[in-house]
This record gives structure tokens, sequence and C-alpha cells, in this order.
């Protein structure tokens, strides 16, 4: 393969990455959509999406190894392909994340209507801001733009133990809400790992831009 | 025209070949003239003709060469220093200033589409962004800019990438590779294009292979249909359990046999209009529910025969009520591609509709439904289902507003089979999602025919 040919295949990775981005992000969406709006279909459309994330990831990992095995790149290039496998991974995750968001959404739909003392579609947004600032940061190789996204992540764990405190304050005080609660509690803890994966995400984009590994270092930002 | 010609035009010393034969002749005179003074007035004469041919010439050739000049200073781009020009090139030099003033103005004629064209796409509400052959970003208009400007998420439009590096919804993407593949329009709602909002997506091909992409905003116009569908899925809610209530208890108090005739009269009409009013809220509830664009109907490969005996099963006992007859007389054994639960909505609304109306025909013993399936071999084939009763018969006027909310025929006998107006509605609705279409046909006094077309499951 020409070098050519080599930075061709380079981009196609990329693009190949990005739709499956879409696919995950457009999972996330859907999955606070169906708990905002308790709509059913929605959850049913969440949990349709994932054999083809699934399909997706399978696809980008053997066509990643295949340019490290047969290309042997080296600096800039062997830290894009690096990242592109850590991001690919991140993804898939994201997306399991959103169907089990959808399925306790589902569940939450099948119960009366409470209102919860807690702002879900908040953390939400927050986390899809953050899932969609990675993948911008990932596109452009914005490394002021991943960094960004690692301070937002403060921001969601704190929402995340708020609504933990008011859950659990709820279920004591109101031990017939417990179902509720509990699902509830769940759906933001698995929108906190939504924006650790969006995290991870930005990481891989400083380290396939400047070769630094930033993973673990609390005092970054 | 030879290397050697362009050379010798070239030359300053150039002289045309309508000279040669006097110039020869005058040097042929100089040499055979035997005295000097007229050898010194053949020369000056020679000279005198040369100058003054030559002025000529410079002159003519000036007057084309400001000619030309004038169409160079009307055309902006081109130098405007004019060439010498010989007089063998003066027809190439006038029809070229002929076809720069052509050429012009189909320039300035270009230009003022394009400016047209670019004031429509500034002008427009939606984002329009166009796509080369490849899928890559050519152009775009403001409002596009602009919609991606307010994301929060920092999103830009790239020229010259690919559009997923733009839009990584994978409805959107994957219905303009069908407009860029196919070259045929598509379209879709796209909810992931930006946080929180909806689009509906127009792709439409391009002669030269690429695509115009169109995205509406529709965000507010779902959410005010979704608020007037919970509007009234909450009122039909609401009204439903008082209702009951209330058909409970006038229930309850009929059954005391101390009451007089009037006071059951009154109650058995309250009863009635309770009853309707419940058949209402709840036909109100199931089309607010069956309306709704998002839901998706759960397709399975379904054999017709087991739909149509499903339905039949259900209908059974009004059927016997009112004494008819109801009979499958034609069944292909071909499976269908539907959702059984809203089939067997269709069904079970178009049979009770011939139950009940089939009761207002001349003859007692013509109380008869009949239900066929067949297969239409179309392209691509298809499941034709029809519910053929022996009512009284739909005129033409009607046949077509049949299938509108609450329109009905004769509204006192509708109200008096106890029908709300709702049934049918509901049925086109869920044909329709399956992507098939209901229609009637009736003639006054030949009862009716209903039919519905479902997709075959293979």
């Amino acid at each position: 393969m020409t070098r050519t040919r080599f930075y061709e295949a380079l981009e196609e990775l990329k693009e190949k990455l990005l739709i499956m981005a879409g696919y995950a992000e457009q999972a996330v969406q859907r999955s606070i959509e169906a708990y905002r709006l308790r709509d059913h279909a929605l959850v049913h459309f969440v949990r349709q999406s994932e054999p083809q994330i699934n399909g997706l990831e399978r696809e980008i990992d053997a066509f990643a190894m295949d340019l490290l095995a047969l290309e042997q790149p080296i600096a800039v290039d062997l830290r894009f392909i690096l990242s592109v496998i850590r991001i690919n991974a991140d993804l898939e995750r994201v997306g399991d994340l959103a169907v089990n968001i959808a399925i306790r959404a589902g569940e939450l739909n099948e119960l009366p209507p409470v209102t919860l003392p807690v702002d879900i579609p908040r953390l939400g947004t927050l986390a899809a801001i953050m899932v969609r600032k990675a993948l911008e940061a990932f596109i452009e190789g914005d490394v002021e733009l991943a960094e960004s996204v690692l301070k937002l992540d403060d921001e969601v764990d704190m929402l995340n133990r708020s609504a933990f405190r008011a859950l659990s304050s709820l279920i004591r005080e109101q031990p017939h809400l417990t179902t509720q609660a509990l699902h509830a509690i769940l759906i933001a803890r698995n929108l906190e790992r939504v924006g650790d994966h969006a995290t991870n995400i930005a990481e891989d984009v400083i380290f396939w831009v400047n070769g630094r590994d930033v993973r673990h270092q609390e005092t970054l930002v | 025209m030879s290397k050697l010609s362009r050379a010798v035009i070239a030359s300053p010393y150039f002289l045309p070949w309508r000279w040669f034969l006097p110039a020869c002749g005058a040097a042929a005179l100089l040499c055979f003239a035997r005295s000097i003074p007229v050898r010194c007035l053949l020369a000056g004469a020679l000279l005198v003709w040369f100058v003054l041919t030559r002025a000529w010439e410079r002159k003519r050739a000036r007057a084309q060469a400001d000619l030309l000049a004038q169409y160079i200073v009307r055309m902006p781009d081109l130098p405007t220093a004019a060439p010498a020009v010989t007089p063998e090139l003066l027809p190439i030099v006038d029809a070229t200033g002929h076809a720069a003033l052509s050429v012009r103005s189909q320039l300035h004629l270009s230009g003022a589409s394009r400016q047209q064209l670019e004031a429509l796409l500034e002008g427009m509400q939606d984002a329009v962004v166009g796509l080369d052959s490849a899928g890559r970003v050519q152009w775009s208009n403001g409002n596009m800019q602009r919609l991606l400007y307010r994301d929060a998420a920092g999103a830009m439009l790239r020229q010259g990438r690919p559009l997923v590096h733009t839009f990584r919804d994978p409805v959107l993407l994957s219905a303009v590779q069908r407009t860029l593949e196919a070259a045929t329009p598509t379209e879709c709602r796209s909810d992931a294009v930006l946080l929180g909002r909806v689009f509906r997506v127009n792709a439409s091909p391009l002669p030269d292979g690429g695509a115009v992409v169109v995205l509406h905003d529709t965000t507010q116009a779902e959410q005010m249909e979704r608020s007037q569908r919970d509007f009234v899925a909450n009122v039909s809610h609401e009204l439903r359990t008082p209702l009951t209530s209330i058909i409970g208890y006038v229930e309850t108090v009929m059954d005391n046999e101390a009451l007089t005739s009037p006071a059951m009269n009154f109650l058995g009409t309250a009863l009635k209009n309770a009853s309707r009013m419940q058949r209402l809220t709840e036909d109100l509830l199931l089309i607010s529910q069956t309306e709704q664009a998002d839901k998706p109907l759960l397709l399975q490969a379904l054999p017709v025969r087991t739909l149509l005996e499903d339905a039949l099963r259900t209908v059974q006992g009004a059927a016997y009520a009112e004494r008819a007859e109801l009979e499958i007389i034609q069944c292909a054994p071909d499976e269908v591609m539907a959702d059984a639960h809203a089939v067997s909505q269709v069904l079970g609304n178009l049979l009770e509709n011939a139950v009940k109306y089939s009761q207002q025909a001349s003859t007692p013993s013509s109380l008869k439904v009949l239900l066929s399936a067949e297969v239409v071999p179309h392209e691509p084939p298809y499941m034709e289902i029809r519910v053929k009763d022996s009512g009284p018969g739909i005129a033409l006027e009607h046949l077509s507003r049949i299938f509108d909310r609450f329109y009905r025929v004769e509204k006192a006998r509708s109200r008096e089979v106890g029908g709300t107006g709702l049934g049918l509605s509901i049925a086109r609705t869920l044909v329709q999602q399956h992507g098939g279409r209901i229609w009637a046909e009736s003639a006054l006094g030949e009862g009716s025919t209903f039919c519905f077309t479902l997709p075959l499951a293979n």
C-alpha cells in the first residue's frame, strides 16, 4: 500500500468511527427522550440500535488491526490508530449504557408517573454534550476542546452524587416509591458513566495529537 | 500556419505579399534605366509610394486596434493594452471582439441568476447544504451556519469534507447516501442532528451527481402535536373513570324491581347515553395512541387466515346478538407482514360496522358478512382483504369522506346503532402505518365492501 493509499485508509477509518459515533449519540439522546416523554416507542428504537453498534465495533477493530499489521505505522499515525481502537470500545460501551437507560425508562413507564427530586434530562443533556464535544475534538484534533470535556466531567459527577442523595432520602421518606427511585438512581449512574466514556474519548484525542497520556491525572485541569 | 509564417508575420520588417510584385517591378526598372536622373526619379517615386502605402496600412491597423481596445475595455478581467494588429489578423480581431461581447453578456446573465439564487438560499427559513458526488460538503446557506452555531457542543460545517464530519445522525446519512447512489429524492425525520431538535430532512439529487440536503426544523410543530395528543389522551382517560362509575350505579339501580316504569325508562336513557359516551372516550383514547407518529408497529410474518379467524371470533358475540352470519369465503395461504394487534383492531372495526349495518337490510335472511383475502399479483404483490356486508349501502357522495373523523352518513341512524364516527378513521391510520391503503366500494341498496391492503411477508 502506498503512503497515499495508507492516508486514505486512515480517513476511511475515521469516517467509519464517526458513523458508529452517530449511532451511539442517537441512542443516548433517544434514551433520554424516552425517559422524559415516557415514550415506549423510543425505548424500542434504542434497543434495536444495539446490534448495529456492536457490528460496527467489530468492523472498525478489524480494519484498525489490518492497518497496524500491514502498514506498521509510527508516531502520529500509530497514535491515531491506537486512539481509534480505544474510542471504538468507548463508543460501544456508550451504546450499551444507552440501552440500559432505555430499559430503565421503559420500566418506569410501566409504573404510575411520579415527580422525582432529580433532573435526569439535565444530567442526560450534559452527558450528551460531553460526547458531542469529545467527537468534535476528535474530528478536528482539537486539544483545547478535548480538555474542556474533562472539565465538564466534574459537573456530571456532582449532579450524579446529588441525584443519589436526593433519591436515597426519597426512599427513606416514601418507601412506596422505592422502585421508581431505584430506576432513577440507575439511570443517573448510567449517564455518569456515559460522561466518563466521553472523558476517555477526549483523553484519547489528547494522546493522539500531543502524545501525552493524561489518564488518571486529577490535577490536569 | 507554420512556424516560419508566424515568424515572418511577427517580424517588424514584414511586408504584405501584395507589395511583392510592385516592388519587383520597381527594382527591375531601376536596374534597366540608363540615365541617373531617371533612376533617381523612379527610386524617389518608389520611396514615396512605399511610405504612403505603409502610412495608410498603419492608420487602418490603428483603427482596428482601437476597435478591439473598445471591446477589451468593456471586459474588466482582460488586459487593457491592445496588441499591434496586422491586416491579416483583422478578421480574427473582429470575430474575437464579437465573441468577447457575447461571452460578456452571458457572464452577466449567469452572474445575475447566481445572485438571485444566492438571495433565495439566504432568504430560506430552512438550512440547506450542497454535496458533490462523493458526498463532500460544497456549499451551504447562512441559516445552516447559524443553526450549527447555536449548538452547545460547538458543531460546525466542514466544507470540502465528508458530510459525516458535520452530521453524524445515521438516519440522515443513510437518506443522503440513498439519494447519491440512486439519484432519487429521499425524505426522513432526524432527531440526532442537534441536541433536542427534530428536523424533517429532504435530500434531492443534482444533475452532476451531487445532492442538496434541506433541513426543516419541526421541533415546535412536533411539540404542539404531542401536547394536543396528550390532551386528548388525558381528557379521555379522566372521563372514563367517572363514566364507569355512572354506568355501574345506573345498572345497579335498574336491577331494583320496585322501580316504576317511567323511572326505568329514564334510567335506560341515562345508561344508553353513558355507554355511548364511554365508547366515544375509548375511541378517542385509541385514536390518540394510533396517531403517534413515532410509535412503531411490531411487524411480524403472520398467516392471513389466522388473522381473519381471530377477528371473526372476536366479533362472533355481537354477530350472534344481531343474528348476522359471518363467513370466510376465500383465503390465500400466504403470510402478511403486520402487527397482529393493529390488524385485529382494523378487522374488528370493519366487522362491527358490517354487523351493525347488515341489521338494517330489508330481509333477515340476507344478514351475511363475507370475508375474503387474496394476493394481488401487482409489483410488488400484496394481500387484499375484503369485508362485504349486506347493509343499505353508501351513496357515492359519502364514500370519499367516511374515513374522516366523526363523519357519519346519517347521524341519527349512526347514533341508533351506537357508532362514534371514529372506527373507520382508526382503521385508516393503522392500515396506512403498515404501508397499505383502505377504501370502500358501495352503491345504495347493494351493500358495501370495505377493502384494505397489507404487504406480503416475503
